[in-house]
């Protein structure tokens, strides 16, 4: 009988909540309630167990033209914590955004920067980022009053926090994922070619990633723990 | 005037975007509270809807009123200038958005 691997995963789920996201947002709060049962079928059948998972969630617009150009939520533990995930999700709208670019680096600066679980033996630290739209480069909106201090300078800098294999200031190498479901658009496309532990699912540009159903996104998800 | 989000024409005076619902600039609404200009519906309390006529210029010079239309103006005029109020945006909503989300803050 095959050992089945036991993992402890903390998911950090980036959302672009602007305006075309609408559709992916609905598809998402239409499944939040059984995500975590989702996700443990699908690990089910790849022989893994989850020992423990965490999820939190960061909402990012743009810094120039919204009012609340990022928020973001605590951990939420799942499944005991499934009905207050499930009302996290569904408090979210998809409104605002000024230009098409918004401030994806940014929230994944935050992602990189989350209170990951030091628990387990076996841990994976997934950052899921959904957007339809490319990124401004990092620090492009630093002039604005809500933009926070302590961001990296530049695009370099960002790499830097996601680490490698010699290098991991905020989050392990070993445990990291980056899945992507974003436009083959500049930064997303350097993050891809450049950065370790990443997987790139292109999305349309504006189609709010009406491209990919939810099992494909709960498939993708669990490809990568 | 243009939506800056979806480029879509904004009539006279919209607040906001007939099509995508993203808040008018500041200088193509009269008398618009100082507002924020931005994605987010702040004020939920404003629930009078202020309709300018695109052919009624001399309703500028009212603009801190609310005009009341004698004519059925919803069955004549196109869905355009249905102006979006997000009806589930209401305080409570947002209270519920900021119940689970906050400004995550410095690193």
């Amino acid at each position: 009988m095959a050992l089945k691997m036991t993992y402890n995963v903390d998911m950090c789920f980036c959302i672009d909540a602007t305006g075309s996201m609408g559709p992916v947002i609905s598809k998402v709060k239409e499944n939040a309630i059984s995500f975590y049962q989702d996700v443990t079928r699908e690990m089910e059948r790849k022989q893994k167990s989850l020992d423990h998972m965490r999820v939190r969630v960061i909402v990012f617009r743009d810094y120039v033209a919204d009012e609340e150009p990022m928020m973001v939520s605590r951990f939420f533990d799942l499944p005991a914590q499934a009905v207050q995930f499930e009302a996290c999700i569904n408090s979210i709208e998809a409104n605002g955004g000024g230009d098409e670019p918004e401030d994806g680096l940014e929230a994944l600066a935050y992602a990189i920067r989350s209170d990951w679980t030091k628990e387990g033996t076996k841990r994976r630290n997934i950052i899921v980022v959904w957007t339809d739209a490319s990124t401004h480069a990092i620090g492009y909106a630093k002039e604005q009053p809500k933009y926070p201090k302590g961001m990296p300078a530049d695009f370099n800098e960002l790499t830097k926090w996601w680490g490698d294999s010699q290098m991991e200031p905020y989050i392990k190498n070993a445990a990291k994922r980056l899945v992507l479901f974003a436009p083959d658009a500049p930064y997303w496309k350097q993050i891809t070619s450049t950065w370790n532990n990443v997987i790139h699912y292109p999305s349309t540009a504006g189609k709010g990633l009406q491209e990919y159903t939810y099992k494909e996104i709960v498939d993708a998800i669990c490809n990568s723990i | 005037m243009f939506c800056r989000k979806c480029g879509a024409e904004l009539r006279t005076g919209a607040r906001f975007c007939g099509k995508c619902g993203t808040p008018a600039p500041a200088g193509s609404t009269a008398g618009k509270a100082a507002g924020t200009g931005t994605g987010a519906v702040k004020k939920p309390e404003e629930e009078t809807v202020h309709i300018f006529s695109s052919s009624a210029s001399e309703t500028r010079t009212d603009t801190a009123k609310t005009e009341t239309r004698k004519e059925p103006v919803r069955e004549e005029k196109s869905p355009e200038l249905i102006i979006h109020m997000p009806e589930t945006r209401t305080s409570s909503s947002n209270g519920q958005f900021n119940e689970w989300f906050s400004e995550p803050g410095d690193l």
